[in-house]
């Protein structure tokens, strides 16, 4: 795998982030454009050996300066660390950066000054081409104020920390072992089953296609039942014990 | 709000409840006032009345003045006002202060 160009996973969705075997969790943005609309989903690290990975594969399908929206899922380093160097390229309010009002609180500390656009539990984002995003709330999963993001042309869940693995040995797409690797990822970072309920019972009436998770790796269509399933059996909470 | 099955008792329990979490927050004095400017009376003994006829405009009023001096106070005001199915004011639902943002939104409606 070229490890300067983005790789296009679905119709105007790009992958375009790195593996990590030394981490031992790959990290995952994403681009997704349509015509003018370039939104940038949990832009990443800003460790320069991570950062300039990330940097140089947008510019592979596009310059950064066409970045409208910045999605972040909630606000983690590893996710949302990066943003103030997206907009030293970008310019001050030259781009939105969305997320939730509780995750809003916190991405400021991050140092950049272009302001929150804060989204709701059902918004939907209007992309040109009337290409839609909703924005699902996915509260507890693993942060108060966290969410995910749902295409709606490709039926695509950009699921962030959500269906995410930890894995050394890494693929683009979720192979036989995926569930272990989540395994390993969930039951001691979730505290609560009712949180993987409540998001359960929020997605089951939309289609899903494809889940791009920030971490692990992509869940192709026919794979995502036995994903959710094991998502709804995994003994949370493990390190209450 | 008009059109709500909103009582008395139960705006007054609201308001109480608001009143308890915002003395926590923004202490007695600074609880009294965002009351005063909403057209609610809050005594030293933490009781409270109406200054104004129309309640449910009080609340909704108490709420934007409680909710809009900053993140937490807004993030509390909604949990608070849905918790307890009181509508939340739109004026603590806008996405951002600025003008120059361009992002335009529909709403998914739940069945
Ligand atoms: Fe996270
Ligand atoms: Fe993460």
């Amino acid at each position: 795998m070229e490890n300067n160009k983005a790789i296009q996973v679905n119709d105007g969705i790009y992958w375009v982030g790195f593996g990590d075997p030394k981490a031992g969790f790959s990290n995952n943005p994403y681009l997704l454009i349509e015509g003018d609309s370039v939104v940038l989903f949990d832009p990443g690290s800003r460790l320069p050996e991570h950062f300039n990975i990330v940097k140089q594969k947008i510019e592979s399908v596009i310059p950064i300066e066409k970045i409208n929206y910045i999605v972040v899922h909630h606000q983690d380093p590893d996710l949302a660390a990066s943003i103030p160097l997206f907009e030293d390229i970008i310019g001050v309010d030259n781009f939105e950066i969305i997320s939730t009002l509780r995750t809003s609180l916190l991405l400021p500390y991050y140092g950049f000054r272009t302001e929150i656009t804060t989204i709701e539990d059902g918004d939907i984002l209007q992309l040109d081409n009337g290409r839609e995003l909703m924005f699902i709330t996915s509260p507890y999963l693993h942060f108060a104020g966290a969410h995910v993001s749902y295409d709606m042309k490709t039926k695509t869940l950009f699921s962030s920390d959500i269906f995410a693995a930890f894995s050394v040995d890494w693929h683009l797409y979720a192979n036989e072992n995926y569930i272990e690797a989540m395994r390993i990822f969930h039951e001691p970072y979730i505290a609560h089953k009712s949180a993987i309920e409540s998001f359960a019972n929020k997605i089951k009436d939309f289609e899903i296609k494809m889940i791009c998770p920030q971490h692990g790796s992509i869940i192709k269509e026919e794979f995502i039942p036995k994903c959710v399933e094991a998502l709804l059996n995994f003994e949370v909470g493990s390190w209450l014990i | 709000m008009a059109d709500l099955n909103l009582d008395d008792k139960k705006l007054m329990d609201f308001i109480n409840l608001m009143v308890t979490r915002g003395l926590g927050l923004y202490g007695q004095e600074l609880m009294a006032k965002i009351c005063y400017e909403s057209g609610i009376a809050l005594t030293d003994q933490n009781e409270i009345d109406w200054l104004e006829d129309n309640h449910i405009q009080a609340v909704n009023k108490l709420l934007v003045n409680y909710g809009s001096r900053n993140l937490p106070a807004k993030m509390t005001a909604i949990v608070l006002a849905r918790q307890n199915q009181i509508p939340v004011p739109e004026e603590l639902l806008t996405k951002r202060s600025s003008k120059k943002r361009r992002s335009i939104f529909k709403r998914f409606r739940r069945k």
